[in-house]
């Protein structure tokens, strides 16, 4: 017994740390994201904080972290992997105005009016589909309801992450009670549901199905992962062609305190660099700045395929109401 | 007159609906030694326990005059499986606060024949070995009243009678009071204690 | 018979304060709107709290039929490799059940609702088994060879009846964890017919700004839960104590190969078929993949052992510590549920196991309300945070386990040291824990192991967010599926060589 003690009292000893000169809160997968911001770390020689997310519990994360700690904020940066939940921060009050000069050159879509925060690197909402074999697959989210398409697809459950958002917007451009009407109906028409996105990419490289719905990053590594697949960019439009863009985005939080770094950091993050760094990572993220030479295999938006202007604050109005209607749709 | 060391008024104590002393009186000079006969499941054990303060009772009034110098002997003893010998002697003696604990543990083993086993632990000691220190650790207290709950109720009528030899033995190194607890005539007899009956959770003489 | 008065009952208030009491509070208010969302309960609700019901009472059954016989056959008979299993037995409770899951549907193509039910009650069928285990080496030599004398049949019944408190203990935890985790029944979902089960709702309640409404929407199950414990605690307070120092040992028996036929099929169940699967995912890639099985497989061990190095650390830090804090205090608690009965016992005994009833996240949140101010930084960022709350969450794991211990240490033991004058600690430490170490011991590491699994709040507390838990299901959403499994085997690996270790240098040293 005493032996385990003293073992136990050693880990006491070193457990006492110095607090960071950076806290940034990252929602980005740590295998991408981590080597960023500890190549950060080293130019500048600081001790970053980060914490990062997990969506596979569903948790509510560091978006609701950020809003539960703001009466003492512990961060400085959010680097969220999607938007919505950026621009929910914002109508919380919990951000800050903070234009990152290496912006300059990403559509003004992606960028906030009062530049609460920068959208960058981005993924997009696509089906990924088998070419070992012959596969007819949607080219249209109306082709969802054709049960030809559908028994062979599947689709993450609209309750979190990019589904959520994608969903949301969907509300946002029709109506509740129309995007509930296509549930019922893709169901009926034979298509499945996955936990996540993830899992539908999982189950089309088991051969469970031919297609599915789901984001670029997923698709890229399954292709790294040696899977004969492919990507189409669905389009999404409602009168108007279009794929479904969402970009990561970045934002200082208010009440930081490292303020002067924090500004570093952002810089540093959204600069043609880093998107690029992100853009050869195994997920492949789509840069958006102007002009940037696309990695081989990336296919630049509005050239290469019709993009959707998302009206994202409205997007983001809508999320909590749609997260409320999907779990009565589908928890059960 | 000597004041009573015990005093038991109207002592009454049930479990659930089970009455098992009904208003008992009884009293305890200092030296006094007493044995309490009676059926199994009468109540014996019950009112050494109240008389410890390891039971509460329902009503009436239990005072005891060296409530910290009251100790008990169990019927399976209650050693203390992870301490040798030695330390079971030392912890007992400093806990009641007595000086010099480990010369008189030392000295108590060697007065009852045990000091081989000072260093053992109760799992690799004898029957009689652990009744010896049972009793020196009651003793080493300097105990004003010592309980003694079926001492011998474990043991055949061979080590019944070695079990009498010891307690005499002893109860000669000490000028504690006693209530020896028993369902057996011939232990009190053989003790020459005088004998009370619990009946009906009553004590009668007699 | 216990008063407030001693120190060491102070200790253990205010240690359970920090710990447990003061993070659940707001959860605790939000308790009071329950006959409001009472007005929110439908059929859909109610469905699935009844499916969440019925597939935690069957698993806890299954963990039951898997981990009693085993339990009892390594823990009271000699029969070839049963020093084998012993080694690998605890190492199942060292798989995150998701593993286990995923693990059991590549071999099997398994899924559903019945898929779900089985996987844990694989995963926690070394809870009942570990528990026997415990409890036959306290069993007294005397009594149970005097029953074997009479007949090898009333033997056995008196090893299940000895046994049975271990067991349904056991049991009841695989219920309680069962029906508090969604990731396994939502993983068995997606590969097959979608279902959902209670806790999914909780959590999708969560999901929402006002944490306190998957607080208050998870109160039936806690209702449940602690109910299941209430019955159980009488249980294990009266305890078959024995008075002999003897304990019975192992034994030989006829029909030794079956016995171990029989360890081996369950074992491999629990532990051989996972361990293995996971092996072969850490290499598993597409058909156009170029790199070979082998190159695969070992990049994800280095990948795991490069960048999951410090997070175990840290992990293994905070763990720690709540599991010391545990061994600590579970004692304390154990001794004082032994001296309480009725009305008092029930309501210190619902004090004590709601932070392990109400939902992580909730606790996690609690943490934040109350200990995210300007003058406690140094503490909100520091592991005593993360330790601290393992602590307050894990503790009746311990607490029942040395309940357990007490309930079957001789009355007359304790008995004698209060007639002595010892003190509560004395009684506490000197005596009980040095008696009944090992069962401190277990229930300090097993407090370490769930410690170990902890995700939810650790997402949400600064030291704890990079920790082994945050990496591997990072990893698993973000589809890293060979450095998931590399990194949770070098995970179970390394937690799991110190119990090799003990095993090898005793094996060699007797």
């Amino acid at each position: 017994m005493s032996k385990i003690y003293s073992i136990i009292c050693i880990l006491l000893l070193g457990a006492c740390s110095k607090p960071a000169d950076l806290v940034i809160y990252c929602s980005l997968d740590q295998d991408l994201s981590e080597q960023i911001i500890r190549d950060f770390e080293e130019q500048h020689d600081i001790d970053i904080n980060v914490q990062f997310d997990v969506e596979r519990n569903k948790t509510v994360g560091l978006v609701s972290r950020i809003i539960a700690e703001a009466k003492n904020p512990q961060a400085d940066v959010f680097w969220n992997n999607e938007i919505a939940h950026t621009i929910r921060l914002k109508s919380l009050g919990l951000t800050t105005p903070y234009a990152p000069a290496t912006a300059e050159g990403i559509p003004a879509i992606f960028i906030d009016a009062d530049n609460h925060y920068t959208g960058f690197a981005a993924r997009a909402r696509v089906i990924m589909y088998r070419t070992d074999i012959e596969v007819n697959y949607p080219k249209h989210l109306n082709d969802f309801l054709n049960s030809e398409y559908a028994e062979n697809g599947v689709m993450a459950q609209p309750l979190t992450g990019t589904t959520l958002s994608n969903f949301a917007y969907l509300i946002q451009q029709s109506s509740t009670a129309e995007v509930v009407q296509w549930f019922d109906d893709v169901k009926s028409a034979g298509l499945g549901f996955s936990a996540g996105n993830a899992d539908a990419m999982r189950r089309v490289c088991a051969g469970d199905y031919d297609w599915c719905f789901t984001d670029t990053d997923d698709a890229a590594k399954a292709v790294a992962n040696g899977y004969a697949v492919d990507i189409h960019y669905l389009d999404q439009g409602i009168g108007k062609s279009g794929a479904m863009l969402i970009p990561n985005s970045i934002c200082l939080i208010d009440g930081a305190q490292q303020n002067e770094m924090a500004k570093k950091f952002i810089d540093y993050v959204v600069s043609a660099e880093s998107e690029l760094r992100l853009a050869n990572s195994t997920s492949a993220q789509i840069p958006l700045h102007r002009g940037i030479t696309m990695p081989d295999g990336i296919q630049l938006p509005n050239r290469d395929y019709p993009v959707l202007d998302i009206p994202w604050a409205a997007v983001a109005a809508e999320l909590d109401g749609a997260a409320s209607t999907f779990q009565e749709l589908f928890v059960r | 007159m000597t004041q009573p060391i015990l005093n038991i008024q109207q002592l009454c104590k049930s479990f659930g609906e089970q009455p098992v002393l009904r208003g008992l009186d009884m009293q305890l000079k200092a030296g006094q030694r007493i044995a309490i006969l009676g059926e199994s499941g009468c109540g014996k054990s019950t009112l050494l326990r109240v008389i410890s303060g390891l039971e509460e009772y329902d009503s009436g009034q239990v005072t005891l005059e060296h409530p910290r110098r009251c100790l008990m002997v169990f019927q399976d003893l209650g050693l203390w499986p992870s301490h040798t010998s030695m330390q079971q002697l030392v912890m007992a003696a400093k806990a009641s606060k007595i000086d010099d604990a480990a010369a008189k543990a030392k000295r108590l083993l060697e007065q009852l024949r045990i000091s081989h086993i000072a260093d053992r632990k109760p799992a690799t000691i004898s029957g009689g070995e652990a009744r010896r220190l049972a009793f020196a650790r009651v003793l080493i207290c300097q105990p004003k009243l010592i309980l003694l709950d079926e001492a011998f109720s474990s043991l055949d009528s061979d080590n019944r009678q070695k079990g009498i030899e010891l307690l005499q033995e002893v109860l000669g190194l000490s000028s504690a009071a006693v209530i020896m607890v028993t369902h057996n005539q011939d232990d009190a007899t053989q003790l020459g204690f005088p004998v009370f009956n619990l009946v009906d959770g009553q004590l009668l003489a007699r | 018979m216990i008063t407030i008065k001693s120190p060491w009952l102070w200790l253990l208030a205010i240690v359970s304060l920090l710990c447990a009491w003061l993070p659940l509070m707001p959860s605790i208010v939000a308790f009071f709107d329950f006959p409001q969302w009472l007005g929110t309960l439908d059929s859909r609700l109610l469905l699935l709290l009844w499916r969440s019901i019925w597939m935690s009472s069957a698993a806890a059954i299954g963990a039951l039929i898997l981990g009693w016989p085993l339990g009892l056959f390594l823990g009271r008979y000699r029969f070839p490799l049963r020093s084998t299993y012993l080694l690998f037995l605890p190492l199942s409770l060292m798989l995150p059940p998701l593993m286990v899951a995923q693990a059991w549907h590549g071999l099997t193509g398994m899924n559903g609702v019945w898929a779900s039910v089985f996987s844990f009650a694989c995963c926690y069928a070394p809870l009942p088994a570990l528990l026997v285990i415990r409890s036959l080496s306290k069993q007294s030599s005397a009594s149970y060879d005097a029953a074997r004398m009479v007949s090898g049949g009333l033997g056995l019944r008196l090893l299940i009846s000895h046994t049975r408190s271990a067991a349904f203990v056991g049991a009841a935890f695989c219920f309680i964890f069962s029906i508090g985790d969604f990731a396994v029944p939502d993983y068995f979902a997606t590969v097959g017919d979608l279902f959902h089960v209670y806790s999914s709702e909780v959590f999708s309640n969560s999901r929402n700004s006002d944490f306190t409404a998957g607080a208050v929407s998870s109160l039936p199950l806690i209702i449940i839960s602690l109910a299941m414990l209430l019955g159980l605690l009488p249980w294990l307070k009266n305890q078959q104590q024995h008075t002999s120092q003897q304990c019975a040992q192992p034994h030989t028996v006829k029909h030794s190969m079956s016995l171990s036929m029989f360890c081996l099929g369950v074992t491999t169940v629990l532990v051989f078929a996972i361990i293995g699967r996971m092996y072969f995912e850490t290499g598993m890639r597409g058909p156009l993949a170029t790199s070979s099985w082998l190159q695969t497989s070992s990049k994800a061990f280095a990948d795991a052992f490069s960048l999951g190095r410090s997070d175990m650390i840290r992990t293994f830090q905070f763990a720690s510590i709540g599991a010391l804090i545990c061994m600590v205090v579970a004692p304390l608690w154990a001794f004082v549920f032994h001296y309480s009965s009725g009305l008092k016992r029930n309501l210190l005994f619902v004090i004590l196991v709601m932070p392990m009833l109400v939902p992580s996240l909730s606790l996690g949140f609690g943490s934040i309300v109350v200990f995210n101010q300007p003058y406690l930084d140094v503490f909100y960022n520091s592991i005593w945070l993360p330790a601290m709350l393992i602590a307050g969450r894990f503790m009746p794991i311990a607490v029942l386990i040395c309940i357990n211990a007490f309930g079957s240490q001789a009355a007359a033991v304790d008995n004698s040291a209060k007639l002595h004058g010892l003190s509560i600690g004395q009684r506490v430490y000197a005596l009980f824990v040095r008696n009944n170490w090992r069962a401190c011991l277990l229930g300090g590491a097993l407090v370490f192991v769930f410690a170990m699994r902890e995700l939810d709040f650790a997402i949400l507390l600064p030291a704890a967010n990079q920790s082994t838990a945050v990496r591997y299901y990072n990893a698993l959403h973000f589809s890293r599926d060979n450095f998931v499994a590399a990194f949770g085997l070098s995970i179970c690996f390394i937690l799991f060589l110190p119990v090799m270790l003990h095993s090898w240098l005793s094996k060699n040293s007797s």
